[in-house]
């Protein structure tokens, strides 16, 4: 009796838990579903987990504030953890067939996202990228792989235009008398924007004198590589690094007095909050190509403005930290499928979510990071724009292109580090 | 000039490697231990180092004191509460008792500390000492100089007291030792603390010079392995030299062939030295592993 009655208890409860979900995620494929699950698939723990983390409370204020706004369905976050490729494949394979998720979004870095990107597009469901660059996760003819964050090869003409109208005129040079170094981390991320860097260099006549890769996880020592830039006489430093290695290289770089006339970041680790903490006021000066944090108001939309500003509100109370670029890149990505394309799907149908997103027309400035919305049919963001910031002052601003920026460039040349 | 400069940042780096290795030898080297927790400890004493500079105002060489006996004694504790039950099963169960502990460590970091990437910066961490255009970083020759002196007190603890001698016999023939009434538990609680220490002063030294993040010590724990192999299981001069000769070729051939290749190259050295000595440097032929009581 008693146990009858226990089985049929859990009975119950299984029906009802299955009504819940089956109503929660609405199957999408009607207008006007009550609620979608979306999947949001970041690296929270392990090495990544600095970045994952901020993609992760990103994607959370984007929910909050579209929830609030009643616009379309309920988002309902999945949250998984993804430290690496074969974590991201199992944990998305097991959000899609068992959690019923068709939108994921996610994860940032490149390997995992390539890994991932092959589960989604097996099973027709949507990868939402937000900040991963490589250039293959959208060149290889995948249908359900959207990316409204610029890929690596975008980041090389900016930085580049940046060193021949800004950089060259303040140190009295032409363009293709500017010595260019270029050191970079040797995986899909540096490799990538090396490439894109070299290709607009050699456009511009730009001299490449040192072109040096390492590995970020397994150099300790940077000194060997300060002192090949040391002899390579370069004028301009390129750099694509993580944080940690970032971090040791700035603080090495000091330390053997390496002397050059421009440093200029390439995402990751410059444009973490971290290396303006560490560094305070020795990162001033320091230049980087990125999507844009500290951007000129004026460049944003009006709207915008004041999700930027609620963003900024809801990011501090939430997690009682300022947002650093990086989730600011991860609201932006989120913010439009959440406001923008869910809503105009009707549902999470992936096929009409793919639809929806490619046939958006967001003028440049909609996002807060200066994004327009424009899919190629490859499923990347055609207006996914890239602006180069400096640190003054311990905070990240954008100094070009002139219509996002908010301040002049400062400290070009480098003073010495005997100097400063 | 340049060759002078990399001989220097090799022999510092290998400083570095040495300080790390230092306490991997005696565990790994002596009790068998493939130690897996090794680099969560150097982890644990860098922020341990950090929080007591950022908070209290501790310099790292004040806070070493304090920072390095709270090592031992959570060594000792680790060993004698999960440890000792596990090295009793099989080699097996205590790699992965020590991956578990590592696995738990990181995500306890995680949570207590969050993924942001710390490091000391302050006027001391950059400084150098400058001597006709070559540049010696302070902070890495105090590592360096304190990674020579704690082997010399390691050395002369090993081989001038009682509890030195029996670790020592109970490393070179486990069961005789026993039979000469050196109770085997007990010595390698005192093994695993005296390691635990060690790396917790190479945590705190390594503290103003690198960043601390809960995944640093991954970052180091591969090549202390190599070290400690290179150098002989066991053997603090071992480590010692191994490091250093790790440090030097790195730097050496990521600047005359390439950063990106400098593993490649050591690795291919280490390989080339267990052919020809497959005891390591220092190392001596050691019959029967397993602890048993």
């Amino acid at each position: 009796m008693n146990k009858k009655r226990w089985i049929s208890g859990i009975g119950l409860a299984l029906a009802a838990a299955l009504a819940v979900s089956g109503c929660g995620s609405g199957s999408g494929s009607g207008g006007g579903a009550q609620s979608v699950k979306v999947g949001v698939a970041f690296p929270v723990s392990g090495p990544y987990a600095k970045i994952g983390q901020a993609c992760t409370n990103g994607t959370e204020i984007a929910a909050d504030i579209v929830n609030d706004a009643h616009v379309g369905p309920k988002i309902e976050l999945v949250k998984v953890d993804v430290p690496n490729a074969t974590s991201g494949v199992n944990e998305v394979n097991r959000l899609i067939s068992q959690q019923r998720v068709k939108v994921i979004v996610g994860t940032y870095v490149s390997p995992i996202s390539m890994a991932v990107s092959d589960v989604a597009e097996r099973n027709k469901a949507i990868q939402w990228e937000v900040a991963a660059t490589e250039p293959r996760l959208t060149g290889r003819g995948y249908q359900y792989v959207l990316r409204p964050n610029p890929n690596a090869y975008m980041y090389g003409p900016a930085s580049v235009d940046f060193v021949s109208l800004v950089v060259a005129p303040k140190l009295g040079l032409k363009a293709d008398q500017v010595k260019l170094a270029l050191v970079y981390e040797d995986g899909d991320y540096g490799q990538a924007v090396a490439k894109s860097i070299k290709e607009a260099a050699q456009k511009a006549g730009i001299p490449v004198v040192a072109d040096i890769s390492y590995n970020a996880k397994t150099t300790n020592d940077m000194s060997s590589i300060i002192l090949q830039l040391k002899q390579s006489g370069a004028d301009v430093l390129d750099l694509v690094q993580y944080d940690a290695d970032a971090q040791l290289f700035w603080k090495q770089a000091k330390q053997m007095g390496l002397n050059v006339k421009a440093v200029i970041g390439h995402g990751a680790g410059h444009n973490s909050d971290n290396f303006g903490e560490v560094f305070g006021k020795d990162a001033d000066g320091v230049l980087n190509v990125s999507s844009a944090m500290g951007i000129n108001k004026n460049a944003l939309l009006p709207e915008t403005q004041k999700i930027d500003e609620e963003f900024q509100k809801r990011y501090k109370e939430k997690f009682g930290k300022e947002p650093d670029l990086i989730a600011k890149m991860a609201f932006s990505s989120a913010y439009v499928l959440f406001k923008e394309v869910i809503p105009k799907a009707g549902g999470d149908d992936p096929a009409k979510i793919r639809e929806a997103a490619l046939a958006l027309d967001l003028p440049q400035g909609y996002c807060p990071t200066g994004w327009g919305i424009k899919f190629d049919p490859s499923g990347q963001n055609t207006r996914a724009t890239v602006a180069v910031m400096q640190w003054q002052q311990g905070k990240l601003v954008t100094v070009f292109p002139e219509k996002f920026q908010v301040t002049q460039p400062i400290m070009i040349p480098l003073p010495k580090w005997s100097e400063r | 000039m340049v060759l002078a400069q990399l001989i220097i940042s090799g022999i510092l780096i290998g400083g570095v490697y040495a300080l790390v290795s230092l306490g991997l030898t005696l565990i790994f080297g002596v009790m068998r231990i493939v130690n897996f927790v090794h680099g969560d400890f150097l982890m644990l004493a860098m922020y341990l180092a950090f929080w007591a500079a950022t908070l209290a105002g501790w310099s790292p060489y004040a806070s070493l004191f304090v920072i390095a006996p709270l090592l031992a004694l959570l060594g000792a504790g680790i060993y004698w509460g999960v440890l000792r039950l596990a090295v009793r099963k099989s080699h097996e169960a205590s790699i992965l008792a020590t991956i578990g502990l590592s696995i738990i460590v990181q995500n306890v970091a995680l949570m207590a500390w969050s993924a942001d990437y710390r490091s000391l910066h302050t006027d001391f961490t950059g400084s150098v000492l400058e001597w006709g255009g070559l540049r010696i970083s302070v902070p890495l020759l105090i590592a360096f100089l304190v990674a020579l002196a704690v082997t010399a007190l390691v050395f002369l603890f090993l081989h001038f007291t009682y509890a030195g001698k029996a670790i020592r016999a109970a490393a070179s023939e486990r069961y005789a030792a026993a039979l000469m009434g050196v109770n085997p538990q007990r010595l390698f609680t005192l093994c695993f603390a005296i390691g635990s220490a060690l790396v917790g002063v190479g945590g705190v030294l390594l503290a103003p010079i690198y960043s601390v993040y809960p995944t640093v010590g991954e970052q180091f724990l591969l090549v202390a392995f190599v070290v400690v192999v290179l150098g002989g299981l066991g053997s603090l001069q071992g480590a010692v030299v191994g490091g250093l000769v790790i440090g030097l070729v790195e730097t050496l051939s990521s600047y005359f062939i390439a950063p990106s290749m400098k593993q490649l190259v050591y690795l291919l050295l280490f390989i080339a030295i267990l052919v020809f000595k497959p005891s390591g440097l220092f190392g001596k032929r050691v019959e029967g592993v397993g602890v048993d009581e």
